[in-house]
This record gives structure tokens, sequence and C-alpha cells, in this order.
């Protein structure tokens, strides 16, 4: 069966720039900055990028084709090319599939919040909360975690989550072509458009609250520019802004590997990784950096903005809606803001779908209605854990090891592979086949020496400051113990059934080698 | 915002912008695309 390919060049960068950019790079950004030294905190931010970010985005664009050309979809087999004299690599390389469709099981729920905030924002459902408490009760309401005034149940969550999920797997059953690239070749110009008219309303705010002249947008801008540069002596600034560039550019997760595999050796890697990596820095630091925390320090002062810059979901659903709606046309500015991040989740939770289907449909040899069927099943039956047991540490769980362990030891081993098992030489010859750029020869050096003990780096003092406290369970609730215990049952059980999936794929493809099945 | 942030927003600004103008040039110029299935 032939493999699918993309339709156009543009079209793959705005498939990978999609499934990067999202709700990290408009809300998590500003935030991290604004804490974590303000305009100095660009520094170790750009160091990052061209020492951890661009090798990392080269060596999984040019993993990617090079195992889509044997065939692979997906990590496991791509492993197994990269090395294949060891036979427990594929093994690790379940971790590629693995953890897209942890992120999604979650991800796509807090999507669908953005999808009903959108609807809210324009019938002015939350229109009478006009103070952080108000709003915070409303999503509280809204997401079954109160009964109140404004949600009895979570009826009106669950209906937008159906809506949400169906939407995904509606694009990803028409496929690469007609499904991903079609989508993101449209939403990405809209999402850019949507951003500049947002970026466009909040620098004419001026001065919201004539009583305190010093909170206006200027100022908000200062807030989160005017460099503090004793931040630039904290190692963990420098770590707050590798893990940002590794976290923002949808490295180590698995899913550029798939979107990859469907390119040849005749189209280019370099550039369009490139391409891809700026488009997602453009909305991250001139979108991200110029709307939530200028528009939040306008209205609500510097005491306020700093106390919600660390909280995603304050910042999205609280902050924002209260800022936008003391504006004329306020409902349209809400709706906008809502779709601006609905738009940059849906075009991330598509990627996360196309790991799981490639590997069923191009590796596994099912149609693609079967593995859409399969995946569905699996993924709508697992959220539900996570839309009942959210206010029970489920979701945190599922993010703890879809979002943050799995990608960083992926994207540290594949480093290592890419580097020094591969070899550099290889990988530097693979890296420029078809490539429409030279990349300077620095990253040769780069790629080897620098990008893998950063990685380690990363790597070691994550897992001392915030992964063994969660493994070991040390922060949860008494009364959460046996949530996070059957989350934690459950995902395992995934990853072994995965396993179990590739072992039996590697049997049936050594019984056909050897001529014993056909 | 002190000059030193101006001079910090416009040197990030910069910098992408120039980053994304010149790959996505060159990404809509080049001639080849993904080839055929």
């Amino acid at each position: 069966m032939a493999r699918e390919r993309w339709g156009s060049r543009f079209g793959v960068v705005m498939a990978v720039a999609g499934s990067a950019i999202g709700l990290g790079n408009l809300l998590r950004f500003p935030g991290m900055a604004a804490k974590n030294g303000g305009g100095a905190f660009m520094i170790p931010y750009f160091v990052a990028l061209l020492l951890l970010g661009l090798p990392l985005t080269w060596i999984e664009w040019t993993i990617g084709r090079f195992g889509g050309g044997f065939g692979h979809s997906t990590a496991p087999g791509m492993f197994h090319t990269l090395w294949n004299k060891n036979r427990f690599i594929k093994y690790f390389g379940v971790i590629g599939i693995f953890g897209p469709i942890v992120i999604f099981v979650y991800y796509t729920y807090i999507e669908s919040w953005l999808l009903g905030y959108s609807y809210f924002a324009l019938t002015g459902q939350y229109g009478a909360c006009t103070g952080p408490e108000e709003m915070s009760a409303f999503l509280n309401g809204y997401r079954g975690v109160a009964s109140n005034a404004y949600f009895s149940g979570i009826g009106t969550a669950y209906l937008f989550f159906a809506v949400t999920f169906l939407l995904n797997i509606v694009i990803v059953y028409f496929g690469i072509r007609r499904g991903i690239e079609k989508v993101c070749i449209v939403s990405l110009p809209l999402l850019f458009l949507v951003g500049i008219v947002l970026v466009v309303r909040v620098l004419t705010l001026g001065t919201p609250d004539p009583a305190h002249p010093d909170w206006n947008v200027t100022s908000g801008l200062g807030f989160l520019w005017n460099p503090d540069w004793s931040a630039l002596a904290s190692g963990k600034v420098w770590l707050a802004a590798a893990g940002q560039i590794f976290f923002t550019l949808s490295v180590g997760i698995g899913v550029i590997l798939t979107y990859a595999s469907y390119l040849t050796d005749r189209d280019d890697v370099a550039l369009s990784g490139l391409s891809a990596a700026s488009a997602n820095e453009l909305v991250e630091v001139i979108l991200g950096g110029t709307l939530v925390i200028p528009a939040a320090f306008a209205f609500f002062g510097p005491e306020e903005t700093m106390k919600v810059a660390g909280s995603v979901f304050d910042l999205a659903f609280v902050t924002m809606p209260l800022v936008l709606q003391k504006l004329a046309y306020g409902h349209v500015f809400g709706f906008l803001w809502f779709l601006l991040l609905f738009v940059a989740g849906l075009t991330s939770s598509i990627s996360l779908v196309q790991p799981a289907i490639a590997f069923l449909e191009d590796e596994f040899g099912l149609s693609r209605r079967s593995a859409i069927l399969a995946f569905s099943a699996v993924t709508f039956a697992m959220t539900q854990a996570c839309i009942f047991g959210l206010a029970r540490g489920v979701v945190d769980e599922f993010d703890f090891w879809g979002g943050n362990f799995c990608l960083v030891l992926f994207g540290t081993v594949e480093a290592i592979l890419f580097a020094w098992v591969f070899g550099v030489e290889e990988a530097w010859t693979q890296l420029h086949v078809g490539s429409d750029i030279t990349i300077p020869r620095i990253y040769r050096f780069i790629i080897k020496y620098v990008t893998p003990p950063f990685l380690l780096v990363i790597l070691g003092t994550w897992f001392y400051q915030e992964g063994l406290q969660t493994i070991l369970m040390r922060n949860v609730a008494k009364g959460d113990f046996w949530y996070v215990f059957g989350t934690r049952a459950m995902l395992l059980a995934l990853f072994v059934g995965l396993a179990i999936l590739v072992k039996i794929l590697w049997r049936r493809r050594r019984r056909q080698a050897e001529g014993l099945a056909p | 915002m002190t000059t030193s942030g101006w001079i910090f927003m416009g040197l990030s600004w910069a910098v992408i912008l120039g980053l994304f103008a010149f790959s996505m040039a060159r990404t809509l110029r080049g001639g080849k695309g993904p080839g055929p299935s």
C-alpha cells in the first residue's frame, strides 16, 4: 500500500508549526518571561533556541524522513533503523506513540473548554462575572469541579468535549493531505490574523483606569520586557528558558517524526524545520509577549498580574475574559481570544492523533477506518477518567507522564541515538539530503557535543526538582491516592499494550522475511 | 518601560521576524515541494 505524501512544502511547514503552536505559546511563555528576568530572560531563551531547539528540530525532521524511507511512520521502526543491532531500542520508541496518545486524552478535554468559552463569549454567558472570584467560580462550575449558580452539572462541558473530540477524529480521518494539511493551511493564517487583531487592540488600550495612571499598556510591556540582570546569575532561569524552548517546539513527542516520515529524499528538511520553528517563535514571542501580560497589567496592576502570571488556566479563563469584556465589543474580542486559543489547540491535537493512526495503518496494515475506530475507542474511554477525575489529580498525572516525563526522556535519547549511535557524519549527510539551505558547520559540533549534554542536564535537573516528587506520589493528597494510582495503572497498561503490538509486528516481519508468513 | 526594555523587545522582535521572513520566503519561493506519492 503506497504511503501518503504531503501536498506542498508550505502544507507540511504549517502542519508542524500548527503542532508546535499551542496554549503554551500564548500563555506559558509570557508568564515565564515575566517571572524570570523579563527582557533578560530572552538571552538564555535564544541561547537555548540555538543550542537545543533548532538542533532537536533538525534531528527529528531528519530521523522522520530517514525512517519514512524504510516505510516506518513511528519511532519504534525509526529507532530500529538507526540502531538495528539493538533488539530493545524499538521498545523505547513506543514512547513516541504512547506520549502523543496520553497528551491527546487530556489536551482534547481542555481544548473543548476553549470551544465552550468561545460560545459563552458570544452569548455573553459569563458577562455577569465582574471579578476574578466569580470568573473562577464560573470555570469550576463549567468543569464540574463545583456545583454553583452558573452550572449545576458537567453536561455542557461534556457536550463541547464530544464536539471537539469528533472534530479531531473527522479531520484525521481525511488523512494527511486532505485532512491535516488542509486544516492547517487555513487555520494557521487565521490564527495569525486573529492574533494580530488582538495585539492591535491590546496595544491601543492606553490607560483604562484613570485612578491608576501607572497601570497602562506601556508599563505592562515594561513588566514583561524590562531586564532584570540579576536573573542571569540564576541557574534556574537558564533551565526555565531551556525548558520553555524544549516544550514549545513540539520536540520529544514523536509527532515531527511521523509528519516528516511522509517526505522523500527529494524534499528539504533543514529549511522546513527552520520555517516551522520560526513560525512557532513568532507566535510565542511577538503575539504571546504582547497579549496577556500587558493587558492584565493595564487592568489589574502589577501585583495581581504577578499572581496570575504562572497560571495558564487563570490567564486564559479568568484574567483575559475579565479584561476583554470591559472593552467596547467585548463579546467579539472575547470570542476572538478563545477562537485563537481553540485553533492553536486544534492544530496541536490533530497532530497528536497521527502517530498512533500511522502506526496502526502503515505499520500494522489496518484500514484507516479500523485504525481511527480503535484509537477513538481507547482515547474516548481514557478521557472519561480526565473529565470525571479532574478534581482528583487525574489530569495532572496524565500531564506529568505524557507531557513532561516522556518528552524529556524521549528527546534526550533520540539526540544521543542520532549523534552518537547513528553517527554525526551520517546524520549530517542525511540532514542535507535535498536541502535548500546549508546549515552552518558549527552545528555538527553542537549536535554531537552540546545538545545531548544540555538535554541530560535538563533531564537530571527536572527529575531531581519535580520528577522524583511526583513519581513517589509525595504531592498526592490522601483522598486522591487511588485515583492517581488507578491512572498510573491505566497508563502502564497502555504502554505495555503498545509494546506488545510492537513485539507482534516484529515477529510478523521476521516470519515474512523467513518466508513463513504471507 | 525603560530604554533597555524597549531595546530587548525590539531586538527580540527583529531576530524572530528576520528568521521568519527569511525562512518563509525561501520556503514559499523554493521550487520543489514534497515528491509525488
